[in-house]
């Protein structure tokens, strides 16, 4: 399971639509076999998780609503 | 629903992130930009390596902050310089150095496999937990998300946390619109340099803690506060009478956010530790490289489990923060830098690298912005996400420590 996979699991919602995300580049970016960038940007995934499924703007508010 | 963004990371972006500390800089008295560092902590730093023992396992001791190095030269019975510990180090079994380190309370550990991690008591707590526990604590009335134009306006966090992993959480929330509030006191070591890069669009205070009416003011903003995050050891963090469900118990809906080295449970959790512990600990360390010389354990080129745990921190935060205003409740998010470096080792690595991989200041000129602060003109590291409704940005410049009063704005 990806950093992401694991990290939207916690969050209990559906993955973001495809044409809502957009990831450019890949490992390695430093000089280490470990995916450092795959994780850095899944611990970015919250963005997703209540940020691009959910951070919308409701009321006049941008505000954070899981559902 | 609302409107909802797009989202936009790059892989190199996103890397340069685990390395912010290294981009910031301030203009010095030539007008030209330099690195900004913390003499004494690189000093420290210098002597925090991985060193062999006299059963031929690997043991890093870490020499972080100015009273660690002090402890750690005291129980090594060693002076300070890498030779001189090398030696101490050799004269002791891995293991035994290693209980006799949590016993000085001071950090470090023996360099373990990930399998061998996997066997320990902790590893098998740890390994049987979400890498972000979320933990409801208590019932309040469910609270709509303030109204305003970022995410999180409206929203104030008290950020007790210093050195890395738990001041990101925190700067993660400004970068939002968040009021973040550091609380710290002139006595608690730091890492200069780290706060001057940790502490974007925050404000700063200093409320000394063993005294009765200062941490009555803390208590105070506690009950008007929406998160309140922390990085002291469980069992420091309980003494001080700020556990999670006693300010929980003040403020009914608040997300109380703890952010350590080893977690909250398990034979581990009352030890201290920094990036490279989580690496020695967790198998990423042990990874290792082949020389021509043999084999030898070697740390990550970046602080990634500071890092990414600071970044999971606000994400459990946010979870916790809409399940409030869904149900209300109050909320204990738990994060660890050993959780992040297990989440990384299982990730698996890629079979080819590239050389000349270091990501200098010169490869990230493009991600960079300039601020006015009371260092001077500053350049450092922007928010590496793009958002196409609410662009991250931090609203205030990094302030010296202890400038603010102990309120919020507006």
């Amino acid at each position: 399971m990806s950093a992401f996979d694991k990290l939207m699991a916690i969050r209990g919602l559906p993955l973001p639509d495809k044409d809502e995300v957009s990831i450019t580049g890949s490992d390695p970016v430093l000089n280490t076999h470990f995916r450092l960038a795959s994780n850095s940007i899944g611990g970015y995934c919250w963005y997703w998780g209540c940020g691009q499924r959910s951070l919308g703007i409701e009321n006049g508010s941008k505000a954070i609503n899981c559902h | 629903m609302g409107q909802r963004q797009s989202i936009a990371i790059d892989a190199v972006a996103a890397t340069a992130a685990l390395k912010s500390k290294n981009y910031f800089q301030a203009k010095n008295a030539n007008g030209v930009f330099e690195n900004v560092t913390d003499a004494s902590h690189e000093a420290n730093r210098g002597l925090t390596g991985i060193f062999q023992t006299k059963d031929g396992r690997w043991l890093l001791p870490h020499f972080g902050l100015d009273h660690l190095r002090r402890r750690m030269l005291d129980l090594l019975q060693a002076d300070a310089n890498p030779n001189s510990i090398a030696k101490a180090v050799a004269k002791w079994d891995a293991l035994d150095l290693e209980n006799a380190i949590d016993e000085a309370r001071v950090c470090g550990g023996m360099i373990r496999t990930n399998d061998e991690w996997l066997q320990e008591p902790h590893g098998k707590i740890l390994a049987a937990k979400p890498v972000v526990e979320i933990i409801k604590i208590g019932d309040s009335e469910p609270e709509p998300m303030p109204a305003g134009d970022r995410p999180l306006s409206g929203i104030r966090a008290l950020d007790l946390t210093r050195i890395l992993a738990g001041p990101i959480t925190g700067r993660t929330l400004a970068e939002h619109g968040a009021d973040v509030l550091m609380v710290s006191a002139p006595h608690l070591p730091q890492v200069w340099s780290y706060v001057a890069d940790t502490s974007h669009g925050k404000r700063s205070c200093y409320l000394d803690l063993r005294d009765e009416s200062e941490k009555q003011t803390l208590l105070d903003l506690v009950k008007t506060a929406d998160v309140f995050s922390q990085g002291y050891r469980p069992d420091k963090i309980n003494q001080m009478g700020l556990g999670p469900e006693e300010l929980a118990d003040i403020r009914p809906g608040l997300v109380y956010v703890s952010i350590n080295c080893y977690g909250a449970d398990g034979p581990f959790s009352h030890r201290g530790g920094w990036e490279q512990i989580a690496q020695i600990m967790t198998g990423i360390a042990a990874e290792g490289v082949q020389s021509s010389s043999g084999y030898k354990p070697k740390t990550l080129p970046a602080a990634a489990n500071d890092y990414i745990t600071g970044y999971l921190g606000a994400f459990g935060a946010l979870l916790a923060l809409a399940r409030r205003a869904r149900e209300g409740g109050s909320y204990h998010v738990r994060v660890s830098l050993c959780q992040t470096g297990m989440m990384i080792y299982e990730q698996g690595k890629v079979s080819a690298l590239p050389e000349n991989l270091n990501l200098g200041i010169s490869d990230v000129e493009s991600l960079c912005i300039e601020s006015d602060s009371h260092l001077g003109r500053i350049k450092h590291l922007a928010p590496v996400l793009s958002l196409s409704e609410t662009r991250p940005y931090w609203a205030l410049p990094t302030p010296k420590m202890g400038s603010n009063g102990p309120s919020w704005l507006g």
